[in-house]
């Protein structure tokens, strides 16, 4: 069996029953989600086995994730259970002010998560290891985030464990273009696997995608596996050099939030279980068209059984109902 | 979800007790932020002195219920009513003022918050306005020596009104019999002392009297606030003039209705509302 192993922070995710701005919601659903969780878990529902290390408060919220987790069969051993900070959480607002476009406020300054540090790392947790994975929120979080995260990708090509890296930018972190470049550059030159998409390359290139694409290219000596993900303008791959690109699916978005993140798991789980290129792509846009489709992030990761029966509706062309 | 915080549950059942209030804070400039000023602005309170702090989120808290009792998770560290500082204080405007309130928790939440409420309560009182006091002691805040300075102090300099409740009231070294703690508050300066007991009624020192309350019987679903509205009702009673009595089955009634409805301002009653709840009980007013 495959493994893997992710880093990040995992939040309490208050989701709005209704759409409009949320200083009139009341009703909320409780979700979980953070990036690299989302990825690990459409990775461990895919049959990878994983391991997830971060740091969760010694609050109610910190038993929603590790349960989370746990539910899906995912190795927590390495999970710090913080005395002191809080697990973080934060707010959707669906639908407003741009119809279908989701926007989230953070309430994680100070959370367990960003008081993860290098010494929580053991290197055990990577021996035997296949894939390692992080994103550019963790090293964001706080230094001692980053320092871990730098630290692992280490650790992780000490066992000749792959690392995959999606940019994943967000500014309210990391403040200005020049802090993302500085904070991201170190992990897109050791990437092995390197997700990113139209809206980072822009913040950290140029906004003409062809140039910041080559910029990219450039920069990530390391990677033999680029994926670009467009939203719905599909999705893209340079394997050693060659591209490969496929559109996505129309479907009805309710909630684009882990979209990205489920296409990264279904991909990496696509290339860890030997599948090609194509299959990795096509996985991917499943992946994310079926998490687009509804709310939380984890929720409607699909299993292989999911995804098969997603391409077959597709590929019978019509809205029946599959009995 | 609901918007809720001890002063401002008074402030909002003032107003809706036919009194103008004002609501002194920071606020973010979150969604948060903004749906208190809307509660604020929708129940009547007057928002003057309510700063929209650009760089600080809005406090929030989650509230689990383990069988017993509510236990309270609070994202209050960065919150920017944490930032309210003794500058913001000698700016806010307090004309025309005739009770200035705050609480333990005011003065708990930053060093800064505890000195802002020294220069508010200092300026209150060259204006010739009452200071009301709530202890509202919170454990995860500050420590029980701390708290008992800080209220010796507050209520022996500058305290008029005083409500507390057991736990509070253990803190103060006060005699178990309640209505000798609320004699010994008196004793220290405040005029009127609300010892809120939930359940179990209250006592009130008021106009040189001490008086023994039940509580109100209602059908109970939710008890977060109910103190505040006590509080609140006290407040307007003394604006009103009224006699100790009616002012104890008053605020005993606004207590009880505030716990017909969940979150801590939604059941917050009227005027009338209290004065029908009485109309079985023979009440004087002046």
């Amino acid at each position: 069996m495959k493994r893997a192993l992710g880093l990040g922070e995992i939040m309490i995710q208050m989701n709005p029953t209704e759409k409009g701005a949320l200083r009139f919601q009341t009703l909320y659903e409780r979700h979980v989600a953070g990036s690299e969780a989302n990825t690990i878990t459409q990775m461990q529902r895919l049959g990878i086995e994983c391991s997830f290390l971060t740091a969760v408060g010694a609050d109610e919220f910190g038993k929603v994730v590790l349960a989370s987790l746990r539910s899906e069969g995912i190795d927590t051993s390495g999970v710090v259970i913080d005395e002191k900070n809080p697990t973080a959480v934060y707010f959707v607002q669906r639908g407003y002010p741009v119809p279908d476009k989701t926007m989230v406020f953070y309430y994680r300054k100070g959370s367990a998560a960003s008081n993860f540090g290098p010494q929580h790392l053991k290197e055990e947790y990577f021996k035997g290891l296949d894939l390692f994975l992080v994103s550019g929120i963790t090293p964001a979080l706080s230094d001692s985030c980053k320092e871990a995260s730098l630290k692992a990708v280490e650790l992780a090509k000490k066992h000749s464990a792959k690392v995959a890296f999606d940019t994943n930018i967000r500014i309210n972190l990391l403040k200005t273009k020049e802090n993302a470049m500085k904070t991201l550059e170190p992990f897109i030159r050791k990437a092995d696997i390197l997700f990113t998409g139209m809206g980072d390359l822009a913040m950290l290139f140029e906004s003409d995608f062809d140039r910041s694409r080559e910029s990219l290219r450039k920069m990530a000596e390391q990677a033999r596996l680029l994926v670009f993900k467009k939203g719905s303008g599909g999705i893209e791959a340079i394997v050693d050099g060659k591209r490969y690109s496929m559109p996505s699916y129309k479907v009805p978005v309710v909630d684009e939030l882990g979209a990205g993140d489920a296409c990264d798991g279904a991909f990496l789980a696509s290339y860890l279980l030997g599948k090609p290129v194509e299959e990795a792509l096509r996985y991917a846009n499943v992946a994310g068209a079926i998490t687009v489709s509804l709310k939380g992030d984890i929720e409607p990761l699909p299993d292989w059984k999911a995804m098969e029966t997603f391409l077959a509706s597709q590929e019978a062309g019509e809205k029946r109902l599959l009995r | 979800m609901t918007w809720g915080g001890d002063t401002s549950n008074v402030a909002v059942a003032s107003a809706k007790l036919g009194h103008s209030a004002g609501y002194i804070t920071r606020v973010g400039s979150d969604a948060f932020g903004r749906g208190l000023i809307e509660l604020w602005t929708s129940s009547g309170v007057n928002i003057e002195n309510a700063i929209v702090d650009e760089e600080s989120p809005t406090g929030m808290y989650f509230v689990s219920f383990n069988g017993e009792k509510h236990e309270f998770d609070y994202r209050r560290k960065d919150a920017a009513a944490r930032k309210f500082s003794p500058s913001d204080a000698a700016r806010v405007s307090l004309e025309g003022i005739k009770i200035l309130h705050l609480s333990g928790i005011s003065q708990a939440i930053s060093r800064e918050c505890l000195e802002a409420g020294f220069v508010l309560m200092k300026r209150a009182k060259e204006l010739g306005a009452m200071v009301s006091y709530d202890l509202n002691y919170r454990g995860k805040l500050w420590s029980r020596d701390l708290a008992k300075a800080i209220y010796l102090k507050t209520i022996c300099d500058f305290a008029d009104i005083v409500s507390m409740n057991d736990d509070e009231a253990e803190i103060l070294n006060l005699p178990e019999n309640h209505e000798e703690a609320v004699r010994k508050i008196m004793d220290m300066g405040p005029k009127t002392v609300a010892f809120r007991r939930g359940s179990q009624g209250a006592v009130l020192g008021f106009d040189g009297q001490i008086l023994t309350g039940k509580a109100k019987r209602v059908r109970v679903a939710d008890t977060v606030g109910a103190g505040d509205a006590f509080t609140a009702a006290i407040l307007c009673c003394i604006l009103e003039s009224q006699t100790t009595d009616y002012t104890l089955q008053f605020a005993l009634t606004a207590a009880a209705l505030t716990c017909t409805a969940t979150g801590s301002t939604d059941g917050q009653p009227t005027k009338k509302e209290i004065r029908d709840f009485l109309g079985g009980n023979p009440v004087t007013q002046q």
